[in-house]
């Protein structure tokens, strides 16, 4: 950057020789009444003066540019990366909290405006400001007098375009706005594009994104009709510094304080002083423009991380523990309210409780997704506070309902879990998670790129490649939330499955959202508006909880063909097993009947 | 360059008109902008005349050169603020269309477009390229055709007074133009990485966002930052790539330029000297030499901008012309609700031309007011009939008719307004509540919403929400559980109330203490309809009309539950399985 700063004012100065050049031509015709053949090797030596420092101008001009863009370029990558590594580093509430059009606006958009300023401007910006200085000062040499009415315009045009610009920071506010608005309502419109088809008929578009295209719209028409007449009278009034030259350079003339060659060069000079002036003008703008880019940037820089020791702590033993966990995801209404809970090193335990009721709230806190507003969560004796974040996640295997399938191929997805397993290893945890048939089916197999595996499995199917995942990763701990959707019974038959290969041996902890899965378990904690109100195996539960029970009846209601009580007590895992193998059955008979 | 140009040019379409306006006005505010410079020369000739000859000036003359000057001054800013209430807001005015158009084929597409472009594509084409376009489109036309318009008056006049001196004008700006032409091929050569790469950022972006929890879950930030990181390393790249191309093209054109102006004093001394010239008009060229070109010389930027152009309106041409699928749909009133399938099979593409067969030679009806229940393995494709008959995807053969007329006669918002969709996987829109219930029944009253939300059995946990009905939800907003999210759906299909019902595992997703209360939410939604349903649940399918039992993507068996389960088969398994998987843990 330095370096480019040092070119561009050379090549500045060098940009001064030719109107020197222009000056004492002009002179020597001036002076010469008859004979200028005389005068010729004067002139032509200017004329190669002039093209000589034009063209070392422009090699110092070219030179910096190459330089300042590198420079620049790779802040904006900086920049970016290191609004990632923010992210990533935020809770993900705090992450959460901006929405996903304001995020790719920053890191894409904006980030990018800063370019211009950082490439051009801090090396232009200089070089020009240098440039009108010494051509000031060039113009106060020849006479005081001429500096000044060359100058008279500026003062002139900046006190018209600070009258008419006093809004500016609030209508650029206004416009960054918009403009997020309708960024953001595009991504949503992409998003849900099926909800969209299906739901909205009759209009153009659906409203909120007309509605969003039109404000931005009607926003920036105003704008610039309200900043035309200052803006065009002060670009009229700036760049003609004739206007004060020409007049205060005859009257010099007439005093006899100047020659006419002065005069010429007066009129020269106030010439190449426009470029320069208009330029410091234009970046009024572009200095905006990097100071809200920045503050964009800021938001996202400034994110409180989630603090972590750099230590690994030494837990002992795969145990979890709640004691009176209060948390909230906004101010006001508490999610959970004093949670206490326990599971034991290689114990099931289950959560239950109507929707909302904060069950899915302490998985993702197990798997510190957010912190604790009081109270603490100690895996072996250790707060998950006190423990690296790569620690906590190699400790726990947390499948989530909305588990996300990352850019690459299905293969890499599942070894993400490990990225040192082999193929084979791979291969085997799909399996274990019966992902195969599934996968086989593709065209492209293990291959097929993620995304498009995305479009083509169904929500189970996902749900089961993100467990092979979490079955190579092998972690002490796992906490499994059951998909609420997508879990028609022989999907469910075989994540069970899953389940139960991935928890052998483990801790399991799994927040179900159908009684059957977790009859089970060796507690059960039934959770109700974010509070643990009973505790104990399903038969007890059944007997002493009043909610429990209408919740199993309602769940054997539901199903016609409930059968007998729930005396079963079976381990989790042998059942789901069972119930695979006789699915299995059913298809192999199928497909050979 | 000119292909950009004229693509801009129709891509403004209409305002066109009030584009050349401005050119027209330009004219005029290049001359008032050159003629200070004249005024000054030819003043400056006449006090070289009056040293040279001892005489006296006019004592006027400054004031007269005051007075000219500040008229040119007022001329100018009444000429280019005519300009811009004209020309300057067409890019915003077109902008805002194509965003509309955009938005509009964007719903008419089939689901199949979706699967082959990525989001990022899309985003970054309604976004940052058409902001690209409304900001730079027709200011760069403007540049490009004003810097000309200003060279061209200054060389106009220099072949009126010196011929010679309007050559090398002339020369200089065609050489100038070759430089100008190579950066723009080397823009147009270059650019479409750095396109890619931004949409690749876009997609990144998104993919590291939506990655956020699972990083975390499983500490593998890098298989997250990866792919982000090597999209910002890729942009950079491409970036300066662009630079290393530019600049010395950059460099030359204005050294060109540069050089032209010095020849032209050069050339203007002779004349001078063989007594052609005047020497006021000489001292006119010698001011201009310096800033005669300065218009053309900035307009490298323009070229470089052109090509970048050029490229976003291929991009917006490109998705603003996918073939809606609905192209040579009518608007069709329907007066039956009937669903037949005549003999339907359909591919997925895989957009390479690779096809993958999912449906093959399917026949059924599915009379009005019935309720019709698929059942089948995960895969067989349940979900790709609901789709055809919403028609999402066009069948590859057969046809599938609504009411007795093939979905493909009617456009989309006609044959989609029959339907209320719920689908497996809930989308919930970043607004209100009750925004997202009342979406798709327009102009519903706040009274509506609450009785659709009622019936939906979600009146209560919305209540209980510190906002009500205005509780913004949507990606950030995890305040809602699962179940919630779905009943709100199911409150949106019942306040959109159409004939037709098409549910998606709806009943597999909600909780259990909710089933019951759900179930009569949902029978309250099918009350009188013709009823789709990919069914999971026993007692649905029971209480179904007519089943239909799909495997691999054919029906292998239909009829009523008491039918198919008294003969053997398909059906009578998979209802054991059933059996078993609603029972086994009891």
């Amino acid at each position: 950057m330095i370096l480019a700063e040092v070119l561009s004012v050379a090549s500045v100065f060098l940009g001064l020789v030719p109107f020197y050049a222009v000056y004492r031509i002009i002179e020597v015709v001036a002076a010469t009444t008859d004979d200028i053949y005389a005068s010729w090797d004067a002139i032509l030596f200017w004329s190669v003066v002039s093209i000589a420092s034009y063209v070392l101008q422009r090699v110092f001009f070219g030179l910096s540019t190459i330089n300042a863009h590198i420079s620049a370029y790779t802040i904006l990558g900086t920049l970016r990366e290191g609004v990632a590594t923010k992210l990533m580093n935020a809770s993900l509430g705090t992450a959460q909290d901006k929405t996903i059009g304001n995020l790719k606006n920053l890191v894409v958009d904006k980030i990018e405006k800063i370019e211009i300023p950082l490439a051009h401007m801090i090396p232009e910006l200089s070089a020009n400001l240098l440039l009108a200085l010494a051509i000031a000062i060039w113009l106060a040499i020849i006479d005081w007098r001429i500096a000044l009415s060359c100058l008279l315009t500026v003062p002139i045009g900046l006190l018209v375009m600070g009258l008419g610009m006093q809004n500016y920071y609030k209508m650029y506010d206004g416009y960054l706005k918009e403009q997020d608005r309708v960024n953001s309502v595009v991504v949503e419109y992409i998003e849900g594009i099926r909800v969209v088809k299906a739901f909205n008929q009759a209009t153009n578009s659906y409203k909120k994104f007309s509605d969003a295209v039109s404000s931005f719209l009607k926003f920036t028409l105003s704008w610039m009709k309200s900043s035309w007449i200052p803006q065009h009278l002060a670009m009229s009034i700036i760049p003609t510094t004739l206007l004060g030259v020409a007049p205060v350079g005859i009257l010099l003339f007439e005093m006899g304080d100047i020659t006419a060659p002065e005069f010429g060069l007066s009129c020269v000079l106030a010439l190449a002083v426009v470029t320069p002036v208009t330029y410091l003008g234009a970046s009024f703008n572009e200095i905006n423009l990097i100071s809200y880019a920045i503050a964009d940037a800021r938001e996202f820089l400034d994110l409180p991380e989630l603090p972590q020791p750099a230590e690994r702590a030494v837990p002992s033993g795969a145990e979890v523990k709640f004691d009176d966990v209060h948390f909230s995801y906004r101010e006001g209404k508490e999610a959970l309210s004093g949670v206490s809970i326990e599971a034991s090193s290689g114990s099931f335990v289950a959560l239950v409780g109507p929707s909302g009721s904060g069950k899915s709230t302490i998985a993702r806190l197990i798997a510190r997704h957010w912190d604790v507003d009081s109270g603490s969560i100690t895996i072996g004796g250790v707060d998950v506070r006190s423990m690296p974040l790569s620690q906590l996640s190699d400790l726990v295997s947390y499948v989530s309902q909305d588990d996300y399938l990352l850019d690459g191929t299905l293969l890499d997805n599942i070894r993400m879990g490990r990225p040192d397993a082999t193929e084979e290893e791979a291969m085997a945890a799909a399996q274990a998670a019966s992902c195969e048939e599934f996968i086989k089916r593709l065209p492209q197999g293990w291959d097929t790129p993620s995304g498009e595996a995305g479009r083509m499995l169904s929500g189970g199917e996902r749900q089961r490649v993100c467990i092979a995942r979490a079955i190579l990763k092998d972690a002490p701990i796992v906490v499994f939330d059951e998909a609420t959707a997508f879990a028609d019974p022989e999907n469910e038959a075989r994540i069970q499955r899953s389940v139960a290969q991935l928890s052998k041996g483990k801790t399991l902890i799994v927040i179900a959202h159908r009684l059957s899965t977790i009859v089970a378990a060796n507690t059960i904690y039934v959770i109700e508006d974010g509070s643990v109100v009973a505790q104990g195996g399903h038969d007890d539960l059944l007997r002493e909880c009043k909610l429990y029970s209408s919740m199993w009846e309602a769940h054997t209601g539901a199903s016609t063909w409930a059968v007998g009580d729930g005396g079963a007590s079976k381990a989790f895992a042998s059942k789901a097993q069972e119930v695979d193998a006789r699915w299995c059955a059913h298809t192999i008979r199928l497909s050979l009947g | 360059m000119v292909r950009a140009y004229n693509k801009i040019v129709t891509w403004i379409g209409s305002l066109k008109g009030r584009l050349y306006g401005g050119f027209v006005l330009s004219i005029f505010t290049a001359m008032a902008t050159a003629l200070p410079t004249f005024i000054s020369a030819w003043i400056l000739g006449q006090l070289i005349d009056s040293a040279r000859n001892g005489t006296r000036i006019d004592g006027n003359l400054a004031w007269v050169c005051l007075a000219a000057i500040a008229g040119c001054v007022a001329v100018r800013f009444a000429l280019s603020y005519a300009k811009a209430r004209i020309q300057e807001s067409i890019g915003y005015e077109r902008a805002a269309e194509t965003r509309q158009e955009v938005g509009d084929i964007l719903k008419r597409l089939p689901l199949g477009y979706y699967q082959h472009t990525s989001t990022g594509d899309i985003l970054s084409t309604v976004t940052t390229n058409l902001n690209t376009l409304e900001l730079e489109g027709v200011r760069q036309v403007d540049a490009a055709l004003g810097s000309y318009i200003a060279a061209g008056v200054i060389t106009a006049w220099l072949f009126v007074v010196s011929p010679l001196c309007g050559i090398v004008a002339l020369v200089a700006i065609g050489v100038a133009i070759l430089t100008l032409v190579g950066v723009n091929k080397m823009s147009a050569r270059r650019s479409p990485a750095a396109k890619t790469a931004t949409e690749r950022l876009s997609g990144a972006t998104v993919a590291l966002y939506n990655g956020l929890g699972t990083a975390k879950s499983y500490g593998t930030s890098q298989a997250v930052r990866r792919p982000f990181d090597k999209a910002v390393e890729e942009l950079r790249r491409a970036r300066i790539d662009i630079e290393f191309g530019y600049t010395p093209l950059n460099v030359s054109h204005k050294l060109i330029l540069e050089i032209a102006s010095v020849i032209l004093v050069l050339v203007a001394t002779a004349g001078l000297v063989s007594g052609s010239l005047e020497l006021w008009v000489y001292l006119g060229i010698a001011f201009f030499s310096t800033t005669v070109f300065s218009g053309i010389g900035r307009l490298t930027d323009s070229a470089h901008m052109f090509a970048d152009l050029n490229d976003c309106l291929e991009r917006v041409e490109a998705l603003a012309s996918a073939t809606p699928i609905d192209r040579d749909g009518k608007d069709i009133r329907l007066d039956r609700y009937d669903i037949e399938f005549d003999d339907v099979s359909f591919s997925y593409g895989d957009g390479n031309g690779c096809e993958r067969q999912v449906i093959h030679g399917v026949s059924f009806s599915v009379p009005e007011g019935s309720t019709c229940a698929i059942v089948g393995p995960s895969g067989s494709g349940k979900t790709t009939l609901t789709s055809l008959m919403a028609r999402f995807y066009d069948v590859s053969s057969g046809a599938v008719r609504i009411g007795g007329r093939d979905v493909r006669e009617l456009t989309c918002d006609s044959l989609l307004c029959n339907f209320s969709m719920v689908f497996q996987d809930v989308y919930l829109f970043n607004d209100t509540i009750a925004a997202n219930i009342a979406f798709g029944a327009e102009g519903a009253t706040r009274g509506e919403v609450v009785e659709a939300a009622k019936r939906a059995r979600c009146h209560d946990f919305i209540s209980a929400l510190p906002n009500g009905y205005d509780t913004v939800v949507g990606k950030g907003g995890n305040t809602l559980s699962g179940g919630e999210r779905q009943r709100i759906s199911i409150a949106r299909a019942l306040l959109k109330d159409a004939p037709i019902v098409v549910l998606d595992e709806a009943t597999a997703s909600i909780d259990p203490e909710n089933e019951r209360q759900i179930q009569h939410a949902l029978d309250e939604l099918t009350r009188n309809k013709t009823v789709v349903v990919i069914a999971h649940r026993l007692a649905t399918i029971e209480n179904a009309d007519q089943i239909l039992v799909v495997d691999d993507g054919r029906i292998v068996q239909r009829g009523t539950h008491a039918k198919l389960a008294a003969e053997p088969g398909v059906y009578q398994r998979f209802v054991a399985i059933r059996k078993e998987a609603e029972g086994w843990k009891i």
